[in-house]
């Protein structure tokens, strides 16, 4: 079995390297909420507290993945305060936009800011969340084969042997969730099938039954991990289909004729480099009162310019100039969407 | 001209529905519900159901479905890198203790720690740890340094915007739960529907479950006989066993001097019955869609031997409750939406720009350029533009009209009167499924309306675990090879013994028996006898049978597979010496066990009736049983006599102390052996069915004699 998890394990590390040779691609900044479960009862009245588990895992299966990053794992909440406010990573990460400008225009691009309403200033691009909707004995084979010379079909005396093969089969379902509008815009069914196969010399014949203790001999984490991997792939996908990578635009500047932007997600937390170019939209929120104290009604936004990364090695943010004649007289704002064009190679 | 950059926002998630729109859909959180088998372990279903819906919602195209779940569902956090590596060793220890804590049985070194094979550089061990016990603190399993989920979320949208009421409001509902599996003797059903709920198999928040768990640990102890302390042993091997064959209905096993064959085909089946409740916020209309599922377990094992070598092979077929929910929700959703699509699509005007109105709904909901609403006083509107939640309309072929709050129609007035008209009628209708289905002429597999009297469920086989531990820990002792071989050549009696001893659809003038008053030929005192149920057969009894009913297995038919009732009422008739009926009530099985829910209901079942004087308990549990004690109170409180062991401190019982001696008698086709407490329960009875027999016999005379006095 174990041999088994390994090389399952090294499949599936095999098939990420493969994917991540073959093409980059950007890794979704997303909230990840409590996934739902439930705790299940085992003979004899202990319970296995399932819902527990899959959310001690899910974190470290989606840092495993690759498909995503949690929003607040990535460097925190940063705001549109001062620069002396905020916490050693970004501090870090200006340090590497301080290779471009000057203190000066660092210092103004710290205090020059707008303050958006609370709930626009770092929106992901979706919240997941989902439940644990099974994790049943689905099926078994059990094959045996024996020497007992005095007797019967019961326990055996003499020698033997039994291959005993059990399917356990870890159901998850998965959804993205828009930030604002609370609406689950598409969602993700996966399956982890775990076969336990015990090849044991000694045998029991008399049991003739369905062996309740499969649920914990078999390696539970392991079913776990590649469960929720498989849904994360499935939603991966599914998010794909519907939208490109986005972000939002952190804070901008001017220096001379040219105009930077820094947007939320960096090389380190989603992989940016430099090079890549993304398209920045316009946004207007409607709201139906107080913005995000009232219902959200939607948004309208236009494109109004593309710009290139610059920043190398950047932590949680990026640094983008304006690619000259993309621009309209529209002027970037912080809030405003970071869709992505291209990737450079 | 605002000029809209709609390409950016165009966003594709599959066709919108034939009509073109896509309704947005809430779906409620599920209950979860359970049924307590009798070594404790149990079978849950409920709360996938939401999520199911929710992904076939998504998946059937014509639903935008709000997230499930209250707002204030909490935000995991890794706070990666947040903690010194002396708070994670400790952390570690804590949750480690803290896993043990809650399950005892798992060795998590190997099952948590172990288990994981990152491979990822920012993944090694320590930081694992730290990643592991960031998250055990964002869920509240221990306070530490770390900070709290909470100061997340208050800063995350999600959950805390308000939403847009839906178009479709759904709160699944189950309502039946039911679990059987054996034939004849060894049948037992668990769980609940409408018709026989009770605080012991609501299997909810609050509900009591079964107290007469066995042990877990195989071999340890015989699990069902050590929560009585009246014993029902089948003592003995084979024909000397009262309970032999009880379980040839799963196969045999058959093996003398290293030759032999087997077979054995077990199975279980589930039934469910779901209830969706459905509501049309904004029509104020709302409909009840009733479905079944069914899932089942198959086991089915041959094996051979011969000259002492042997082969087997086992193979084990499930259909789980989740995929029995997953076949039918697409039906389901298809049967809502039929509803739906009568109703119109709604939407309303959220703000007024100089271009025209800007409404709720986007691509998503089906709105496209050209899309035409209609507003409540018949003016059409035409959508020029859609953008991400939001579109813009203007007037076609009139004045702009439109003011924050005015409502908009996929239907125009005519077609909308129309179309409310069918909907109400539709509604009209009884709650169900079945109703639209003949409505449309369809037949829709799967649906069925039903009630727990319908409910036929298959007489099959055993659940997994309890089937197990019966068979292996169940045993007074082991038996050698003479003892297996014994039995296993004796196959054939117990076969013969099944068939016939067993069969209790032999006594075919037994019918159901809910609130039934049975009209005897022969009327006299008649006494309740809770126990393994009584032998239809038994040649001593002829005669003195009334209709019972069997509550571990929900039968009208409550045959003895023991022995003990049945030595009981032989007993009884036996020392009372008395005219007498004999209601029989089954709530032990084949091995002595039992259930609260089984025991609680036939309490309530014999409180509810009317034509019985004196109820015969002859035996105690030894664990504390809530059934048991309020279900002899409910008794009390009908007014019936309850004849009880002496252990029992219930006001208004008849309490009897145990006999000096065992009794053995010859009963059943066997001979079994009473207990003390149940000998001395059983002279109580004897003795108070003397007494009264001559009241009412004397009365009889009495009235007799005035009848003739009036002539």
């Amino acid at each position: 079995m174990k041999n088994l998890n390994i090389f399952a394990v090294g499949f599936l590390s095999s098939i990420i390297a493969l994917n991540s040779a073959e093409a980059r691609v950007l890794k979704k900044r997303v909230d990840v909420k409590r996934l739902e479960g439930r705790a299940f009862a085992v003979p004899g009245g202990q319970t296995l507290d399932f819902p527990y588990l899959v959310n001690l895992q899910f974190p470290y299966v989606l840092a495993e993945h690759g498909a995503f990053v949690q929003r607040d794992a990535s460097g925190g909440q940063p705001s549109g305060v001062s620069v002396t406010a905020m916490t050693a990573p970004w501090s870090e990460d200006f340090q590497i936009l301080s290779q471009y400008h000057s203190e000066t225009e660092m210092q103004t691009l710290a205090t020059t800011e707008q303050p958006l309403p609370a709930c626009l200033e770092d929106l992901p691009m979706a919240a997941i969340s989902g439940a644990m909707t099974g994790f049943d004995f689905t099926g078994g084979f059990t094959g045996k084969f024996g020497f007992d010379p005095a007797g019967s079909l019961g326990p055996i005396t003499g020698i033997g042997a039994t291959v005993d093969v059990k399917r356990t089969t870890l159901s998850m379902n998965l959804s993205a969730v828009d930030p604002l509008k609370g609406v689950a815009y598409t969602g993700a069914a996966g399956k982890s099938t775990e076969t336990q196969l015990t090849i044991d010399a000694s045998v029991d014949f008399s049991k003739f039954h369905i062996n309740p203790r499969y649920f914990y001999q078999s390696p539970l984490a392991q079913v776990i991990r590649q469960g929720i991997l498989k849904t994360l792939t499935a939603l991966d996908e599914a998010m794909n289909k519907i939208e490109p990578w986005h972000s939002y635009v952190y804070k901008t500047r001017e220096r001379g004729s040219e105009t930077f932007v820094i947007f939320r997600g960096g090389e380190r937390d989603v992989g940016i480099k430099a090079g890549d170019v993304f398209a920045i939209q316009s946004l207007q929120y409607d709201w139906s009162g107080t913005p995000c104290k009232s219902t959200y009604n939607g948004r309208m936004g236009r494109k109004i310019a593309e710009v290139e990364v610059i920043s190398q090695g950047s932590d949680f943010l990026s640094e983008a100039r304006v690619i000259p004649g993309s621009e309209t007289d529209v002027t970037i704002r912080p809030g405003d969407k970071v869709v992505l064009v291209k990737l450079s190679k | 001209m605002l000029v809209m950059s709609s390409q950016a926002f165009a966003q594709v998630s599959g066709s919108a529905t034939a009509g073109g729109f896509r309704y947005r859909l809430a779906i409620e959180p599920t209950e979860d519900r359970w049924i307590t088998f009798m070594d404790g372990g149990k079978m849950n279903h409920g709360m996938e159901a939401s999520y199911l819906i929710l992904q076939k919602a998504l998946d059937s195209g014509n639903y935008i479905v709000s997230e499930i779940g209250s707002p204030s569902a909490k935000i995991l956090t890794a706070h990666t890198g947040s903690l010194n590596l002396k708070t994670a060793a400790q952390d570690e220890d804590a949750v480690k203790e803290e896993l043990k804590k809650r399950m005892p049985n798992i060795d998590w070194d190997k099952v948590l720690f172990q288990g994981h094979q990152v491979g990822e550089s920012q993944l090694q061990s320590e930081n694992h740890v730290l990643q592991v016990m960031g998250l055990a603190n964002a869920q509240g399993l221990l306070k530490t340094s770390t900070s709290s989920s909470d100061d997340l979320v208050s800063k995350l949208p999600v959950g805390n915007i308000p939403t847009v009421q839906p178009h479709i409001r759904i709160r699944p509902r189950l309502e039946t739960l039911l679990y059987a599996s054996g034939r004849k003797g060894n049948r037992v059903v668990y769980g609940f529907d409408k018709e026989t709920l009770n605080p012991f198999n609501a299997g909810r928040a609050g509900s009591i479950d079964n107290e007469f768990v066995t042990p877990f640990q195989a071999g340890e102890k015989c699990p069902v006989n050590s929560t009585l302390n009246s014993p029902l042993e089948a003592t003995g091997y084979g024909p000397w066993k009262s309970n032999f064959g009880f379980s040839l209905d799963e196969g045999i096993e058959f093996s003398v001097l290293g030759f032999g064959f087997g077979f054995k085909y077990k199975s279980y089946q589930i039934k469910t019955q779901w209830v969706f409740e459905v509501e049309w916020p904004a029509l104020k209309q709302k409909k009840d869609f009733v479905y079944e599922t069914k899932a089942y377990g198959k086991d089915i094992g041959i094996s051979g031997q011969y000259s002492g070598w042997s082969v087997g092979v086992e193979v084990q077929k499930r259909k789980t409750l989740r995929e029995a929910l997953n076949q039918v929700l697409p039906q389901v959703l298809d049967e809502i939406f039929k509803v739906t699509a009568m109703s119109p699509w709604t939407t309303e005007v959220v703000s007024l720009s100089s271009w025209g109105a800007m409404i709720r709904g986007d691509h998503l909901d089906g709105l496209a350029q050209g899309t035409t609403l209609w507003s409540d006083r018949g003016y059409p509107y035409q959508v020029v533009a859609t953008y991400d939640g939001i579109s813009l309309i203007q007037p076609y072929g009139h004045q702009m009209g439109a003011l924050v709050g005015m409502k908009l129609f996929s239907h125009s007035q005519e077609a909308l009167k129309g179309t409310l008209n069918q909907l109400t009628l539709a509604s009209s209708k009884p709650a169900s499924a079945i109703a639209l289905a003949a409505q449309s002429g369809e037949s829709v597999e799967g649906i069925t309306g039903i009630h727990s009297q319908s409910l036929e469920l298959p007489q099959l086989t055993q659940p997994q675990e309890v089937e197990s531990l019966q068979a292996v820990s169940c045993q007074p002792k082991k038996r050698g090879w003479i003892e297996r071989m014994l039995e296993s050549v004796l196959v054939v009696y117990g076969l013969i013994r099944y068939e016939t001893l067993y069969d209790a659809s032999a006594d075919a003038s037994v019918e159901a028996p809910q609130g039934v008053t049975v009209q005897s030929a022969t009327p006299g005192l008649r006494v309740a006898l809770i126990s393994t149920g009584i032998s239809p057969k038994e040649k001593e009894l002829k005669g003195m049978l009334l209709p019972g009913f069997d509550f571990l297995s929900w039968d009208p038919r409550p045959a003895d597979v023991l022995g003990a009732g049945t030595t009981e009422a032989v007993y009884l008739k036996k020392n009372s010496k008395v005219p007498f009926e004999i209601v029989p009530v089954k709530v032990f099985g084949p091995q002595g066990e039992t259930h609260s829910a089984a025991l609680y209901s036939s309490f309530e079942w014999l409180a509810k009736r009317q034509d019985i004087q004196l109820v015969v308990i002859p035996f105690s549990p030894k664990v504390k049983s809530q059934a048991y004690v309020k279900g002899i109170e409910l008794l009390v409180q009908s007014g019936k006599t309850v004849i009880a062991p002496d252990s029992i401190q219930i006001a208004g019982v008849e309490r009897s102390p145990s006999s000096s001696k065992e009794i053995e008698l010859a009963a059943f086709e066997s001979k079994v052996k009473l207990n003390k407490e149940s000998v001395g329960v059983l002279q109580r009875a004897s003795l108070w069915l003397q007494k009264n027999s001559l009241v009412k016999n004397q009365t009889g005379l009495q009235s007799k004699t005035l009848q003739g006095e009036r002539r």
